[in-house]
């Protein structure tokens, strides 16, 4: 069943993958899609197995792999740019998700396709940092008034800034999640347990257990399911890495506690647990239990979740995922906005994209 | 002048010279320039320890065919400014 | 077995079932369309290609495929699908032969890390090749069309695939890309050649490829070494002009016309500089294509000069 290809390369990693031609080909666009395509060549490297690839797969497996190399000198850089123009800056600037996993050498990164930077900062230097991004050359492309809005107000971001010269892109938080959101976390708390960036004055990212749980409410937040499978083998990296720490998941649940973010981490450790066994430990696996909405939304969640989370494949398509996709997209769109406010937005969105103000051109 | 500057990425700079003309990768940033000999001697100077404006431009002066040259402090000037703008070179605090 | 070996019928089935393997170049692409205009111009101007077996790993499956719903029989629409995806903007059905080109451009220039990808077009003659960067508008097509009538190889038109081992080109062979006035130019330059429907009203204007000569696919395998940089422009009522050119600024030139130069990082540096040590770069000014002839024969035969 090909379904399973892509997931199956993580879920089993010693066994060697032995297939044909065909199913090369589906594993290969599985892993496009998913954006994983770079990390199945890292994983073919690390076990020894490239030099066996077939001469057919092999080069779009490597080429994979160039694209994100070249990738995470461009981040390096790009952190770099931004931290000649936040230099002065005496609050602290946070390096989140990939960014954050490159600098600080965290095993995620490996094999990494990388988009925007996301920088968190103190929410009362937002527009102080917004014009020293600006005087570097990072400008605000939202044009739409509508929009705006919707970024500013309703969600934590200000709109995508983009770099001039570079068409590279920050995207600027005050906190980890929406203010609308149900999961509701105050910044200022994340801002008391930061971790600095050795080489990098005035650089930190977030301490191990919120990255954890900022990875975790992201996943299951942000309605962008197609990249489901990668954040989870983001998640399964960083619990392996820092439960090497003795205490580590006591902390962890401490701190969802503490955050409110008890049921995205349920939900995350659900799925890591039946996808590649990593668990807790023995004697917190009550307490991750209870993590966990009530029986029947929680049976509920998991399948739509495991459907979802699939990748953004033809080969992976059952007549199911369409519809379990929209409804998670409308559920978490649902948990970002107030309830009166969610219909109109996403009717607007979808007149956009039939009718946008510009058409793409084709090559 | 108290300025001080340095290459921002010394171990990181290949370089192709053809009839002259030279060119720079910058491994760090992935850019590639086209630098005239000038451009290239001043670049090549820095390393990643700063370097004061006085001391580079004695060795700029030390080129038998630039020490008469009229305005040379003024021409570095606009050298290190336009290699910084180029993301090659940086000030440095003295 | 070449396409040309097909019957009509196993053709067009093939397209619409499990999709048509051929070996282009050094790829492996699998075509799927059920649009009757593809299969008919795949008879026409891919005839010498050779198809492959449905058990060999294909690099690229393309799928233009039909609108769907009512839109079929409104206003039916070519739309280029890659892993499931739509990758360009619908285009009209009537597109669809110029799209099959582009997305397989597409497919390559966005995915084929293992080359050095120019955009360019590649000649060889005498064992020595001509890099024919350019952007659009600039005669490089017809320029290329009219070359490889006369004495050169074609190894591709639009895109150079430079080894990273040895910065050898690598032939793609692809039927050559004409727009608007080109198309009659060549039809005049080269009697009886063999060009698709002219498309009109696309992006680009109007629109045909042209098949290229046989020797392009019976020498498909055989690279070639860079010798000349040549940019070409085509000048109205101009003389023929070749004048030579930096090496350092063609080389930034022919970075910023790579799909992924930056994407290689050192390797890319390396690979090109290494072209730029081989070769002789020019600007090449020119109104009439037996003028850019001579002129380029006597590049070869002058060479060791």
């Amino acid at each position: 069943m090909s379904t399973g290809l892509l997931e199956s390369i993580w879920t089993v990693p010693e066994r060697r993958p032995e297939l044909s031609n065909r199913e090369w080909e589906t594993l290969l666009g599985q892993a496009r899609q998913a954006r994983l395509l770079a990390r199945l060549a890292a994983h073919h490297i690390d076990q020894g197995w490239l030099t066996e690839v077939p001469d057919g797969p092999r080069p779009h497996l490597e080429g994979g792999l160039r694209l994100a190399d070249r990738q995470q000198h461009e981040v390096r850089w790009e952190v770099d740019c931004i931290g000649r123009a936040l230099r002065g800056f005496t609050s602290p600037v946070v390096l989140l998700k990939g960014a954050a996993y490159l600098m600080a050498d965290l095993p995620p990164a490996r094999g990494r396709l990388f988009a925007d930077i996301d920088l968190m900062v103190p929410r009362e230097q937002i527009e102080a940092v917004e014009s020293a991004l600006f005087a570097a050359g990072w400008i605000c492309e939202e044009r739409d008034p509508y929009n705006q809005r919707y970024y500013r107000e309703w969600m934590h971001e200000i709109p995508p800034l983009r770099h001039v010269q570079r068409n590279t892109y920050i995207d600027l938080h005050h906190t980890i999640t929406p203010p609308t959101s149900r999961f509701n976390v105050d910044g200022s708390k994340l801002l008391a347990n930061l971790q600095p960036l050795s080489g990098h004055a005035g650089l930190y990212v977030l301490a191990p257990t919120d990255m954890v749980l900022h990875s975790a409410v992201h996943l299951f937040q942000e309605g962008e399911f197609g990249h489901g499978l990668r954040d989870l083998l983001d998640l399964n990296d960083l619990l392996l890495h820092f439960s090497k720490s003795n205490g580590f998941w006591d902390n962890l649940l401490n701190r969802a506690d503490a955050l409110g973010l008890q049921i995205p981490l349920f939900h995350a450790l659900f799925h890591i647990q039946r996808l590649f066994g990593t668990a807790a430990p023995e004697h917190l696996q009550s307490r991750v239990e209870r993590l966990g909405p009530n029986a029947f939304s929680r049976t509920l969640m998991a399948w739509m979740l495991g459907l979802a989370l699939r990748p953004d494949h033809p080969s992976c398509d059952t007549r199911w995922t369409g519809l379990a996709r929209w409804l998670l997209y409308v559920r978490s769109h649902a948990l970002r906005m107030p309830p009166h406010l969610v219909i109109p937005h996403l009717i607007r969105k979808a007149w956009m994209q039939r009718f946008p103000e510009k058409k793409a051109e084709s090559a | 002048m108290l300025q001080q500057y340095r290459s921002r990425s010394a171990t990181k700079l290949y370089w192709r010279c053809w009839n002259d003309e030279y060119v720079v990768f910058d491994e760090t940033s992935g850019h590639t320039h086209q630098l005239d000999p000038v451009r290239a001697f001043v670049l090549n100077l820095l390393g990643p320890s700063p370097q004061s404006f006085e001391t580079i431009l004695e060795e700029l002066s030390s080129v038998p065919v630039l020490a008469d040259e009229y305005q040379l402090p003024e021409r570095l000037l606009a050298i290190l400014n336009e290699l910084t703008t180029l993301g090659l070179v940086e000030e440095a605090a003295p | 077995m070449n396409v040309g070996g097909l019957s009509a019928s196993v053709l067009h089935r093939q397209l619409e079932n499990d999709g048509l393997i051929l070996r282009i170049g050094p790829f492996s692409f699998r075509l799927v369309s059920a649009i009757p205009a593809i299969a008919h111009e795949l008879e026409a101007l891919y005839a010498d290609y050779p198809v492959l077996d449905s058990d060999q790993f294909v690099d690229y499956t393309v799928t233009i495929a039909q609108g769907s719903g009512l839109r079929r029989w409104l206003h039916p629409q070519a739309i280029f699908k890659f892993d499931g995806a739509e990758v360009f903007v619908p285009l009209p059905e009537d597109h669809a032969f110029p799209l099959l080109e582009w997305s397989m451009n597409w497919c390559i220039s966005m995915h084929a890390h293992h080359y050095l990808l120019l955009h360019s077009a590649v000649i060889e003659r005498e064992g020595c090749a001509v890099i024919l960067p350019a952007p659009p508008g600039s005669g490089k097509s017809t320029l290329c069309a009219g070359l490889v009538h006369r004495g050169w190889r074609l190894l591709s038109d639009e895109l150079a695939l430079i080894s990273l081992t040895d910065a050898a080109i690598t032939p793609l062979g692809r039927p050559i890309s004409l727009k608007n006035q080109s198309i009659d130019i060549i039809r005049n330059f080269v009697p009886g050649a063999v060009f698709s429907r002219v498309v009109h009203d696309t992006s680009k204007g109007s629109v045909s490829l042209l098949k290229v000569p046989p020797e392009t696919l019976t020498r498909i395998r055989e690279t070639a070494q860079p010798r000349w940089v040549i940019f070409p422009k085509y000048v109205a009522g101009s003389t023929p002009k070749l004048t030579p050119r930096s090496k350092a600024n063609s080389m930034l030139e022919l970075g910023r016309n790579s799909f992924n130069y930056m994407v290689l990082g050192l390797k890319g540096f390396e690979v090109l500089s290494k072209v730029i040590d081989a070769s002789d770069c020019y600007d090449f000014q020119y109104s009439q294509l037996h003028d850019a002839v001579a002129v380029f024969d006597d590049l070869v035969a002058r060479r060791n000069t």
